[in-house]
This record gives structure tokens, sequence and C-alpha cells, in this order.
């Protein structure tokens, strides 16, 4: 499976969304249930998913689907 | 709620999950209406961290071990405050979790332990007991509901490094020592038990329990790779504390007990003793014997000759199981389903009270399709790992251990003898003076609580109502002028049965109404319950009560107490909705006698 499809399938568990309807833009303003619990939530989601480990400043910053999407990339998750 | 979720979350609860996989399963079992095979049950939680990230966890957790939670998780650090608030109450909660970490309520007293040589931790130690000994009963105020109070682990880091433990003085000893003190203070409030947190992170392991970025971002103590151990070892307290442990272990012989067939490699053959691969089955054996010593009967069903079988169990000088340390044994050739009702019937308890552990697949199968209420340990190939999973089951996780627990092998081993009596004597009469029976009977104390509550949530045949009152609600008729809940232990010659029968009756002016009146089964046709009903007649009368009333409410279970009050000479007086019956006594005219054939020790 693709890194995308694995990205989409990770959003739809944690926030019971349609993954393939997400955009770039979707933030926790769009998103229901996009708290700050269920972000550390969505973190966790995808370190177990894909190997990866970020730090607490990304952690920070990683508030929108186009944002994780591309620093999954960098790691080789495209 | 899509009903093919909801399988297919109950199906991969088996699996190793990843974290995405818990929270979608998690939300589906939480939209579900119902979860099948699963008690619904609401649990409060309240920590002194963010106890609420776990609560995904939890849910699934709780679906493995039967449970179908909600959960009301109290704002962070707040117990006083949560345990009387309305929100709390009107959530309606069947548990309540108390976890208070000392590293959170004052992190120097733990951080810093030799700045104040220790007396700050140990203030801080005594101030926790009292703030969590006076939640519990403020919660009491308002529910009944049991309360699991968590103790207190390790932290991974300590003042004095790898000597920590070497030093008298020190945190390790200062943590046990709370944990010690707050068993004791916990076994005295009524309706309320440790929850081993400090076991728990004692076995994941302290290194990497707390990931710093999810403690630092969100206060949550446990790291996702914990995450299933926390909420699985808690979800296990749950369910222990609210449906109660099994109570007989049925082991098959052939590669459980031993390695090996006996029928064809004969007692040389089979593999037991010191050495792998026979040290597997030698610590089965162990762990099954600790259950014994716990109270959980032994049992026996296997395919075999009997002689053969009983053979090992009497020549081979590496058996621990003994013949003797079994309650009842089927050894033939009849499906094992038949057995275990055979087993279940003799012993006189429900199917459900059973656990089978057995290494062949193609029988688990055969009495998960036949007897399906009994519970079925998925044993694995490997020997080395019988003794995990039977531990892990958590099948015989028991709140807390009476008196009676400890000593009922012996009971089974005298009530054998009795029988051996009864064939031999000339008429009921005649046996029933031959035992030599003496009976003391009281009223409820705290030394007597714990086994009348016992009694109270598990007895189902001769149970007049069935009424399963909480720890909390028999603690405080107990202490009530109005209510007598009363006693009576037996003894005869052949041994001390304990505490075997339970009556509680409650007086209104000049109405004496019983509410609830149990006997063991092992006490059956022995005159013991006319001596409890003659002693709960005299209070009766001494409450100035000029009426005894009680009811037969009709369960599937108690049929052989339909006539209970008939025989008591009660008139009928009347019948009450689904078949329950209402039965009244003149006191002063018809109070039954206390039964010449047992002596009474006290009252």
């Amino acid at each position: 499976m693709s890194g995308d499809v694995r990205l989409r399938a990770v959003f739809a568990s944690v926030f019971g969304v349609d993954g393939a309807a997400l955009t770039d833009e979707a933030s926790p303003k769009t998103v229901p249930g996009w708290d700050s619990v269920n972000h550390l939530h969505l973190v966790l989601a995808l370190e177990g998913e894909f190997g990866v480990q970020f730090d607490p400043g990304e952690i920070a910053e990683l508030t929108s689907f186009g944002r994780i999407r591309e620093r999954l990339a960098q790691d080789g998750h495209g | 709620m899509a009903e093919p979720a909801l399988a297919a979350a109950l199906a991969a609860l088996g699996d190793d999950l990843k974290p995405a996989d818990v929270l979608r399963h998690a939300r589906t079992l939480r939209a579900a209406d119902a979860v099948p095979g699963a008690r619904k049950t609401r649990a409060a939680l309240l920590a002194s961290y963010s106890i609420g990230f776990a609560e995904p966890f939890l849910v699934v957790e709780g679906a493995r071990r039967g449970l179908h939670l909600s959960t009301y998780v109290g704002a962070f650090n707040q117990f006083e405050q949560e345990v009387g608030a309305d929100a709390l109450h009107d959530f309606r909660p069947d548990v309540l979790v108390l976890a208070m970490r000392p590293e959170d309520v004052d992190p120097e007293a733990v951080g810093r332990f030799h700045a104040s040589s220790g007396r700050r931790f140990a203030d801080l130690a005594t101030a926790m007991l009292d703030r969590l000994a006076a939640c519990v009963m403020s919660f009491r105020a308002r529910s009944d509901a049991p309360v699991l109070v968590a103790n207190a682990a390790m932290p991974r880091h300590r003042p004095l490094g790898v000597f920590d433990a070497g030093e008298p003085h020190a945190l390790t000893h200062a943590l046990a020592d709370y944990n010690r003190r707050l068993a004791e203070r916990v076994a005295a409030l009524p309706g309320a038990a440790v929850w081993d947190y400090a076991g728990l992170v004692g076995e994941a392991g302290a290194r990497g329990w707390t990931d710093p970025r999810l403690w630092a971002l969100a206060r949550a103590p446990v790291a996702a790779a914990h995450q299933g151990a926390f909420a699985g070892h808690l979800a296990r307290a749950l369910a222990a504390v609210l449906c109660g442990p099994a109570k007989c272990l049925v082991l098959d012989l052939d590669n459980t007990l031993w390695g090996g067939v006996i029928g064809d490699d004969g007692l040389a053959g089979i593999q037991l003793g010191d050495d792998w691969p026979g040290s597997a089955y030698k610590a089965l054996q162990r762990a099954a014997l600790n259950l014994m010593d716990r109270g959980i009967l032994l049992a026996v069903v296997s395919k075999n000759e009997r002689d053969v079988a009983e053979q090992a169990f009497r020549e081979h000088p590496e058996m621990l199981v003994r013949w003797e340390h079994l309650a009842t044994a089927r050894i033939n050739w009849a499906p094992k389903s038949a057995n275990l009702r055979e087993i279940a019937a003799e012993l006189n308890l429900g199917a459900d009270a059973l656990v089978l552990f057995d290494d062949n697949p193609v029988e688990r199968a055969e009495v998960r399709a036949n007897a399906p209420e009994v519970r079925v340990i998925e044993v694995p190939p490997d020997p080395l790992a019988y003794v995990d999973v039977l531990e892990a089951s958590g099948h015989f996780d028991q709140v807390r251990l009476s008196e009676e627990d400890r000593v009922r092998t012996d009971l089974y081993r005298q009530e054998r003898q009795r029988q051996v009596v009864a064939q031999q004597a000339g008429s009921v009469e005649d046996f029933l003076a031959g035992l030599e029976m003496h009976a003391d009977v009281g009223r409820a104390d705290a030394a007597s609580l714990g086994r009348i509550a016992q009694l109270v949530g598990k007895t189902n045949q001769f149970n007049l109502t069935t009424r399963r009152h909480s720890d909390a609600r028999l603690a405080a008729m107990s202490g009530d002028p109005a209510h007598c809940v009363a006693w009576l232990r037996l003894g005869d010659r052949f041994g001390d049965l304990g505490l075997v029968a339970v009556g509680i009756a409650r007086a209104d002016g000049d109405v004496g109404t019983v509410d609830t009146f149990l006997m063991s089964c092992r006490v059956m046709n022995r005159g013991v319950e006319v001596a409890l009903m003659a002693y709960l007649a005299d209070w009766a009368r001494a409450a100035r009560c000029t009426t005894l009333v009680g009811d037969y409410l009709p369960t599937k279970k108690n049929g052989m107490v339909r006539d209970f009050y008939a025989r008591l000479g009660f008139e009928p007086a009347g019948a009450l909705e689904d078949g329950g019956t209402r039965w009244r006594l003149d006191l002063p005219a018809g109070a039954p006698a206390w039964p010449a054939v047992i002596r009474r020790a006290s009252g």
C-alpha cells in the first residue's frame, strides 16, 4: 500500500472520517474531533503505522493533513 | 450502528493491534448499543494524571474481558471535588477508579526524597491515605458501586540509583510501606479494593513506561507501547470486581498435566520432572496447586482408562497434583462437554464457574459448541507457555480471600466422609444426630462481612430472594438497628464448615420482613435453615414485631426453595409479580424452634 493510502487510513481510524476525501488543508478547524488529545492519538497512530518518531516541536507543527503528508514524505513514505 | 464493523472489531480483539486500529475499534464498540457476550459497564475514572488518554485502549481491553465500557473521566487531579459531584453521580457509575500517584501530588517529596530525610514523603503518604479513604467514604454517601484504588509504582529513576534498595530508609522501602498501608486501609473500607498499579509497572518494566513527550504534552504517563498493558490490567481488575472469579479449574491429562499419552507411553514414559520438557508440565501442576491453596477446586476431565490415569496420580514420583487434591474427576470416553456438566452438577456449581484447560483444540471446540457457559482457555502449543496463559486468563482473580476459600478443598473432602456416614445411617434422624452438629449464630461484623458479601453475591440455588446487595449496602444494613444481618457458622464431627448461611431481616413497626435468606448448598437437609430462621424470628420478636413476612422470588435456579416457607409453617399471604409468593407467620404462636440435632454454641 502506498504511503498516501496508509496515511488516509490512519486519519479514518483516528477521526472516523472518510480518508479519501481529505485535502491538504484538512486541519483541527475542519476535521471534527481533532482536538489536543486526539492530536496526540493521531501522532502515536502515525508513529505506529510508519515506524517514525516526531520530536515535541514537530508534534506541535503537524497540524494539517498537508504538513503531515510532507513530513512523512521526507522519511520516504510518499 | 453497522453490524459488520462491530463483528470485525470483536474478531480483531485477539490480535496485536496498532494504535490506529485501537482507536477505530474503540469508536465502533462505543457506538454499539450492545456488544454480544459483554456486560454494559459504566466506569468513572479519577486520576492525578490524564487517564482519559487511555480511554480508547480501555474500551477495547474491556471488550476482551467481557465488559462493554463507557467512561466518565473526571477533571484531572480533582478527587475530592469529583467524588461528590452531581456530574459523576448522574453518570451512575458501576465502578469508580481512584488513581493517585505520589510523584504527581508532590513531585519534590519523591524527586528530592533525601532533602528532608524522607520526612516529606512520609507526610505525603499519610496525607494521601487519608485523602483516598475520605474519597471512598464520600463516594459511598451516594453510591454502592465498588471502588478500585491504585497503589504506587516505583519510579524509573530512584534517588540513590542502583543502591536505593540497599538503604533501609530509601524511597524504595518508603513506597513499599505506603503500598502496605494502603492495602490495610482499603481492606477496611466498604466495597473497595486495591488496583495493583505497582505490579503492572513492575511487570511491564519501569524503563520505557513513560514517554517523556506524552508526559510533557498531555500529562499522560503511559507510553504508546504500554497503553495496551495498562488498559488490559485495569480492565482485568474491573472484570474481577464486577463479574467475580470462576471456582473450579478442570484439567486435561495427556499433554496438559504431563507430556505424552499415558495410555501409549505408560507410567515410566510420560514427561514430568525437573528437566525440560517435563519441567513445563510440573510448573503447570504447581500453578494449579497454587490456585487450590487459594480455594479454587481442581478437577480432571480426560479421555483415558481411569485405572491407568489414576495410577499416575498415585504412583508417579514427580506428580505434584495428587488424587486427593481433586474435588472430582471424569476419566472416560464420553464427550467432554457432558463430563463438564456432570462436574458442575456434582460440585453444585454453574457451568460458568468452570474453567477448562485442555491442550487439544478439538476438545476445546467441542466444549465451546456444546457447553458454551464453560470458560475455555486458549492453550498454546508450547507447554512452556501454559503457566502464563493460565495466569493471564484472569478467571481466578479474586478480590478478597475469605477463610472458607483457603480451606475449601478440605471442606469437599469432609463432605465425602459425611456421605459415607449417610449411607450407613438407618434413618435421616440417625444420620443428623450422628453428625454431632454445632452452630454459631450472630450479627454481621467487620470479620464476617466479607464472607457474607461473597455468599450474597454468588448463592443461586438456596436463595429465597436472590438480592445481590453490594458490599456497601450490606455494611450499611449491618450498622442499622432496624436491620438484622445474621450469619450462621456450622461445624460437625468431621470439621468446620464455616459461615454457610445468611439471613437479613428488617423491622417496620410490628412487621418483620425477611429481605434475604440464603444458604450454601453444602449443608442442605441438615436443619440449618430452620436454625437460622429461628434466630431471625427471635430477633424480630425482640424488636417487638408480631408478624414475620417472607417472599419467595423465583429465578431459573432457586426452584428448590419454592416451598421453603410452607415447610417452616408460614401461611400463604398472596401472589407477587413474576410468579413470586408472599408468606407470613404470627410470631408469638408460630415461631420455628431451634432444631434439636444442632447444638447452639452462642447467640
